[in-house]
């Protein structure tokens, strides 16, 4: 874990995503998966937002995929940091933030895996990074 | 039932200053509210509808309270789709119209985000998996950017032609922000913001905003002034769609830009001037293709070499300046748009950029966020 991030807002958490981010605690990356249409889903709801058949169940995923689109952003107090959509493998396109330090080698299509950093004594938050 | 020509918009105002910092929020949205009645010729007692977007704090019930409207309105409508509030509330308010519900409607924007930052909308579900990534207009529209240029091959140099079709309308605008025409090197070389947005890709923050007024086709011919009616409006939301089916190349617009020209029963040959959101260049080229100007991947070819200078391309766009040049107000372009519109369906616009014989122009709007989840609002508006 490397040191500690100041610059990120209190994770807003509720009753339907606290099983996410308690596994965040541990590392581990969570989606939902729904029964019946069989897709995985992002950001994380009960109600299948894609078949509406059924609820959906917590699954881990191996957090790997690849660059959909970036960009960089220079215009930044606290430096220069780079956000995109990764698209998921087997899934969806997450729209994330990238690791605190990648802003360089970002591509379309270049392979990638979830991460959770430390951003204050409570909190994990979730980032993507190159593989 | 259809709203084509049971609505007309018969008063306009915008404010002129771009930086407010001696006037209150409530005071500019008085200001402009008065300045679109008086350009109207109607009294403040004529109002029975008001309607609202999200930078009028507390809402139509607040605003028409310190508006002095309270005990007068019979129909009012808060709606918030970002800056593209203001074109849905041209369908809205004529819809209301048409129903019966009033006959004389105000619609007001007014801020200053120059002096104080505007309140953030109320955050969704989407909150935990995505407020704490500092995901900012610049860096969320350069997403799309991005893609746009990986798919199809989109240069900066094209994006950057807008930019400067919008700076050389705004130099014969003395209210607007930026007056200085600009080449396409010019921003090609202005400073990176969110590759591949340069600093002159993204429109100007400004303070003030505008009004507009929407009456019965009855009450606007009493009324001495050029007529606008309405022909048609259309809305679609688009968003991630739990992560599926993902394409940043295209807006909302795809969708309510054919509705509305089908409403009106008109084509993209009919429309002589088109106010297009312009909060990036990125943004109004994706929905130059989505309304059907050209074929998708395709708006590159199209905005280059002038095509959007009036008196010289084919789509005169946003004589005004434009968001890129002359107004952005409370980072909301969707009113400025409208007006504009008005002012080329009147023959008002600067003689240098009026288009002859406008009698049919085109508003759009992409309000929330292009790339994350957006309410696209389209409007067909005609000379009389
Ligand atoms: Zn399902």
């Amino acid at each position: 874990m490397t040191e500690m991030i100041h610059k990120y807002p209190k994770v807003a958490k509720n009753e339907e995503t606290k099983p996410f981010w308690d596994a965040a605690q541990e590392g581990r990356f969570l989606v939902r998966r729904c029964p019946a249409c069989k897709e995985i889903h992002w950001y994380p709801r009960t109600l299948c937002p894609l078949c509406h058949k059924a609820e959906t169940e917590w699954e881990e995923h191996s957090g790997e995929g690849e660059i959909y689109t970036w960009t960089v952003m220079r215009k930044s107090p606290t430096g220069p940091f780079a956000l995109g959509y990764v698209k998921l493998d087997g899934g969806p396109h997450v729209y994330v933030r990238f690791r605190d330090g990648v802003t360089e080698g970002l591509e379309i299509g270049k392979r990638t895996r979830m991460v959770f950093d430390r951003i204050s004594d409570e909190d994990v938050y979730l980032f993507a990074d190159l593989a | 039932m259809s709203i084509k020509r049971k609505a007309c918009i018969a008063g306009i105002y915008e404010y002129p200053l771009r930086k407010c910092p001696d006037q209150s929020i409530w005071q500019l949205h008085a200001a402009v509210a008065d300045g679109a009645l008086k350009d109207a010729g109607l009294s403040w007692e004529d109002v029975d509808g008001y309607f609202c977007g999200g930078d009028a704090p507390g809402g139509a019930m607040a605003m028409a309270d310190y508006l002095g409207l309270t005990n007068q309105l019979t129909h009012y409508d808060t709606t918030d789709t970002g800056g593209s509030s203001y074109v849905m509330h041209v369908g809205k308010m004529a819809e209301a119209i048409v129903m019966g519900k009033c006959k004389v409607a105000l619609c007001t924007l007014a801020g200053k985000p120059r002096t104080a930052p505007p309140t953030p909308r109320v955050p969704g579900a989407e909150q935990g998996f995505e407020g704490g990534y500092n995901g900012t207009p610049p860096n969320l529209y350069a997403l799309a950017a991005r893609r746009h240029m990986h798919e199809y091959g989109t240069t900066s140099e094209q994006l950057a032609w807008i930019k400067v079709a919008a700076s050389t309308h705004a130099q014969y605008n003395p209210h607007a922000m930026l007056q200085d025409v600009v080449t396409v090197e010019d921003v090609v070389n202005s400073p990176m913001i969110a590759d591949p947005l340069h600093m002159f890709d993204c429109c100007v923050v400004s303070e003030g905003g505008g009004a507009f007024i929407m009456t019965t086709p009855e009450i606007a011919k009493s009324l001495g002034k050029p007529i606008v009616n309405v022909l048609s409006a259309a809305q679609f939301l688009k968003g991630q769609a739990g992560g599926h089916g993902m394409d940043l190349t295209t807006s909302g617009l795809a969708v309510s830009g054919p509705k509305a020209l089908e409403l009106a029963g008109v084509t993209v040959d009919d429309i002589k001037y088109a106010s297009i959101y312009d909060s990036f260049t990125i943004t109004v080229l994706m929905q130059l293709e989505d309304m059907g100007f050209c074929k998708k991947g395709e708006g590159g070819k199209f905005v280059q070499d002038g095509n959007l200078i009036s008196g010289q391309g084919r789509l005169p766009f946003n004589t005004d300046g434009g968001g890129l040049c002359n107004n952005h107000p409370v980072n909301r372009g969707g009113m400025t748009k409208v007006l504009e519109a008005v002012r080329q369906l009147r023959g008002e616009a600067h003689e240098k950029v009026q288009v002859p014989n406008c009698d049919i122009a085109l508003v759009t709007g992409i309000g929330g966020t292009l790339t994350v989840r957006h309410g696209s609002a389209a409007a067909i508006l005609e000379r009389g």
